[in-house]
């Protein structure tokens, strides 16, 4: 190799990219005063605004998660947030709209209230052209390197939170982990009449573990599992902090579909012990209510936006994964405060359900589960 | 009196004709509408209703029977006795309907839970029992935590009546040679038939609608009721209304055949009690019985009331409510929380001018609406009666889903009260029509038209007759009324949902929030807060006059 050239190849590197810079800067700091520029104009505009509104599900964890850091962060831009069922929201709304009265900014909720009623209702604007801040754009921030969005196709409902589902929980009294750390050994008859099953039949976190059944058995399998499932069951119950006391209470020793509240209830002290995720076929991935969508024709369009933003920086989602307990999908927000059973782990099968194609069960699959489960 | 008549039309048979067409748009909200018969065929091909309809009946008529013959007696111990503790077995009855039906039934599931009832596990030590005696996820679990709310509500309806009653009939009687309880069966009861039926209709429509202790009791026991199917219609996601409206026929028929039934039994009678001679309404010494009838109601209070609220009170102080196994067993955290919850004030604010306004403006209407279907000869007025039945026979959601398509749908003069207490208000007056109606129907009944007419004679016009006499012989029974009517605003959940905002939430969907996310400490909290504010409004109002005479003129 000539030594000259090897020389000067760091030098000639080195003078591409001074003049590559060089090149680039005004570009560069014409960006960076662009969306400067853009986020100093929204944030003006919505100071005059003076309000954002926001719909989400009910409860005051979420209601102050979402609430006080903004309040916060922007003390001249007053939030109203109200919260409800995804399909009471969908049900007013469409009323208001109807009447040409237009009243939200923002939802916050499940990503299957945004497939099936916001995005048929066309009452969604996109997300990402709202996007002005650099660490929200930057893909780099987010895991697998992308914005997230149920609706891969259109892109309205912006999935910024996902965690693992934890199937079953147990009375360690009574149970021992690794006797149901397998799907099929709950199916075991030392079992039968003792586990409190999550009603699968409305939404929620039972019919998001049926779902996943399905997905991971295939249709024959699962009908045959359902069935079996139903034979076990001591009760099936739509209560779910009832059914998360009979395991702490050791009513009854197991529980399947526990859902998010479990976190809450553990915190306050609550004694069960957790099964992440099968070992044989893992678990699903589950955004809760961490996903995000803007209203078209808003009345506070700039407000919405600064909200937006904001809820998809490192601060709001650290307010929002602290309100929580969710998995923020960035990458910089800690999650040593979250449970470490929400947290998705290496080498674990997730299926990610959420997804617009995967959001609900097919006509078979409901008839199917309504013939064993209904009532 | 036409323009009421009107108004009525307006606010009752046009959000529910909305309500029943759209009962037959089977599309999705948000698409397009379709229409067709399939949510009233999916509804009724239902191959469970039939076992759902027999337990809401069967459940209903062993209510209805059980807390007639329970609030008779305490209307008559506490106006027509000389019973020891009167005063203090009235005002204990209402505090058992005050009282939160949701945590109340935590209470009793603390109680007398199989697994974990502490009265339970009480009695299997004592009497060294290998079973539990009691199970209250049972047909008589859900009965007996009805009990103490459906006869206080029974008893609170009736005891105005059996106050506006002439002494001098009971007398009558008592001269002929017939004791107390003859008394009481062949003349007070029967002459009080307005009221009593009344407030049967109200007892087995109620009962029939009872959706809270059902879910909680019901479920895991396998027993499911109609209100629990139109619950599951209602939560299904999307929510099935057409299906749950298609329900609701089952109860307006009902209603339908009460209505005929009422109406039979009191066509060609006559129920005056109070007519333009003075009247006396007297207590009659009942000897040593009075010790009997003096402990008797002591115990129902001390079982159905105290026991349980001293649950209740005790589980908001609990980390768990009735969970004694969690390290910090004893907290005062949930009543900091929900006090320092920055929505709490504004919450609080909005339930006070809910609750007044649907009380005070209601018991307005449902004294007109009685007045016209009793008194005028107006063409429509049977029309009128049919209609002020109807809201019975839809669950809350359905009512504030009606109002909500009602109001958005009309022009903008009508739109601007969407958003404000005053549609709220309207939803409560609406919600309790049925009860507010038919019971001062029954006062109306009670009262003598000789006293218009002497007043007409005077030279009054029927307003002045309406505000100056008949308003004031009213007042105990509008004042049940009203309490129920503020209790029902700041209590209830559903038939609010819809028409509310951010700036119109109201106390009672605080507690909803508590409910999702599960801390019914909480919610608990807040039900105990309401019942305080509610005697303490009680007790300002008896301090201000609105005490019951002991003898009218």
């Amino acid at each position: 190799m000539d030594p000259i050239h090897d020389y000067l190849r760091p030098a000639s590197y080195a003078t591409a990219v001074l003049m590559l810079l060089a090149i680039c800067a005004p570009a560069l700091a014409q960006s960076d005063s662009g969306w400067q520029k853009k986020w100093d104009q929204a944030l003006a505009q919505a100071k005059t605004e003076g309000k954002v509104v926001v719909l989400g599900p009910p409860g005051d964890q979420i209601r102050d998660a979402i609430t006080k850091g903004f309040a916060k962060a922007f003390p001249d831009i007053t939030i109203e947030f109200s919260g409800a069922r995804g399909g009471e929201l969908a049900t007013r709304i469409k009323a208001e709209r109807d009447a040409a009265i237009y009243s939200v900014d923002i939802l916050i909720n499940g990503t299957s209230t945004a497939n099936a009623y916001f995005k048929p209702m066309k009452s969604l604007d996109p997300i990402e052209p709202q996007l002005i801040l650099p660490e929200v754009i930057d893909t780099k921030n987010w895991r697998d390197n992308r914005l997230e969005f149920s609706d891969r196709s259109t892109r309205l409902d912006l999935v910024f939170a996902t965690q693992n589902n934890v199937p079953v929980i147990y009375n360690p009294k009574q149970v021992k982990a690794e006797e149901v750390d397998e799907l099929y050994k709950l199916l075991d008859p030392k079992w039968k009449g003792k586990i409190a099953v999550q009603d699968p039949i409305p939404s929620g976190t039972g019919n998001g573990v049926f779902r996943w059944a399905w997905h991971v058995l295939g249709p024959e399998k699962a009908k045959d599992y359902y069935t079996k499932m139903r034979a076990q069951a001591a009760a099936v119950d739509r209560d779910q902090r009832r059914q998360i006391e009979w395991v702490a209470q050791g009513k009854y020793p197991l529980h399947l579909a526990p859902g998010t509240i479990m976190y809450q209830l553990e915190k306050r002290g609550l004694k069960f012990g957790v099964i992440p995720a099968f070992k044989d076929y893992g678990s699903y991935l589950t955004p809760g209510f961490g996903s995000v969508m803007v209203m078209n024709k808003s009345p506070h369009p700039n407000a919405g936006r600064v909200f937006l933003n904001w809820l998809l920086t490192k601060e709001g989602q650290t307010a929002f994964s602290k309100g929580m307990g969710y998995v923020s999908r960035r990458r910089d927000v800690p999650s040593d405060h979250v449970p470490s059973y929400w947290v998705p782990k290496e080498g674990v099968k997730y299926w990610p359900g959420y997804y617009e194609e995967d959001a609900k069960m097919s006509p078979e699959q409901i008839k199917f589960l309504k013939s064993i489960y209904g009532r | 009196m036409t323009l009421l008549a009107a108004v009525l039309v307006a606010i009752l048979a046009y959000p529910l004709a909305l309500l029943f067409i759209k009962s037959f748009a089977i599309s999705r909200p948000g698409q397009p509408t379709v229409w067709g018969l399939g949510g009233w065929a999916a509804a009724f091909g239902d191959v469970n209703l039939a076992v759902a309809i027999g337990n809401t009946f069967y459940l209903g008529f062993v209510r209805v029977t059980l807390t007639s013959v329970l609030a008779i007696f305490f209307a008559w111990v506490v106006t027509r006795t000389d019973t020891p503790l009167k005063g203090f077995i009235e005002v204990t009855l209402w505090l058992g309907f005050f009282l939160p039906l949701l945590p109340m039934t935590m209470g009793w599931i603390l109680l007398l839970d199989p697994y974990y009832g502490l009265l339970n596990k009480l009695l299997m030590y004592l009497f060294a029992l290998s079973q539990p005696p009691f199970d209250v996820y049972s047909y008589w679990g859900i009965i007996w935590c009805h009990l103490a709310f459906s006869t206080s509500v029974r008893f609170l309806l009736m005891t105005p009546a059996f106050t506006a009653m002439d002494a001098a009939l009971e007398d009558a009687a008592r001269t002929s040679g017939s004791n107390n309880f003859g008394v009481l069966m062949r003349i007070t009861v029967p002459i009080l038939a307005p009221a009593i039926l009344a407030s049967t209709a109200l007892g087995f429509i109620r009962s029939l609608e009872s959706l809270e202790i059902e879910m909680i009791l019901g479920i895991p026991a396998g027993i499911y009721v109609v209100p629990t199917k139109i619950w599951d219609y209602i939560h299904w996601e999307p929510p099935l209304y057409e299906r749950a409206t298609a329900l609701c026929s089952i109860f307006l028929l009902f209603i339908f055949l009460l209505i005929w039934l009422h109406r039979t039994y009191l066509r060609g009678r006559e129920f005056t009690t109070v007519t333009g001679r003075s009247y006396m309404v007297r207590t009659f010494p009942l000897g040593h019985w009075r010790w009997v009838t003096c402990s008797f109601c002591l115990l129902f209070i001390f079982v159905m009331i105290i026991l349980p609220l001293a649950t209740l009170v005790m589980g908001t102080f609990m980390e768990f409510f009735g969970n004694f196994d969690v390290d910090n067993t004893w907290t005062l955290r949930h009543w900091v929380t929900v006090f320092g919850d920055p929505v709490f004030l504004r919450s609080l604010k909005n339930t006070v001018i809910l609750g007044l306004g649907a009380a005070m403006v209601g018991i307005l209407l449902y004294a007109l609406t009685s007045y016209m279907i009793v008194r005028t000869r107006l063409p429509g007025r049977a029309f009128i009666d049919v209609l002020s039945w109807l809201p019975w026979a839809l669950p809350g959601v359905l009512i504030s889903l009606a109002l909500l398509w009602a109001v958005l749908g009309s022009g903008d003069s009508v739109k601007l009260i969407y958003g404000t207490m005053s549609l709220l208000t309207l939803a409560i007056i609406i919600k309790e029509m049925p009860l507010g109606t038919q019971i001062i129907k029954a006062g109306v009944l009670q009262i003598s038209n000789e006293l218009e007419e002497a007043s007409s004679a005077s030279g009054a016009n029927w307003m002045t007759g309406f505000r100056r006499i008949l308003l004031p012989l009213l007042r105990p029974t509008m004042m049940a009324v009203a309490i129920i009517v503020f209790i029902s605003a700041a209590r209830d959940i559903p038939t609010v949902i819809f028409l509310s905002t951010h700036n119109t939430r109201t106390l009672s969907l605080l507690m909803l929030d508590y409910i999702a996310d599960a801390n019914k400490e909480k919610a608990a909290v807040l039900g105990v807060f309401i019942v305080l504010l509610i005697f303490a409004l009680l007790l300002i109002g008896r301090f201000l006059g609105f005490r019951r005479s002991s003898v009218h003129s």
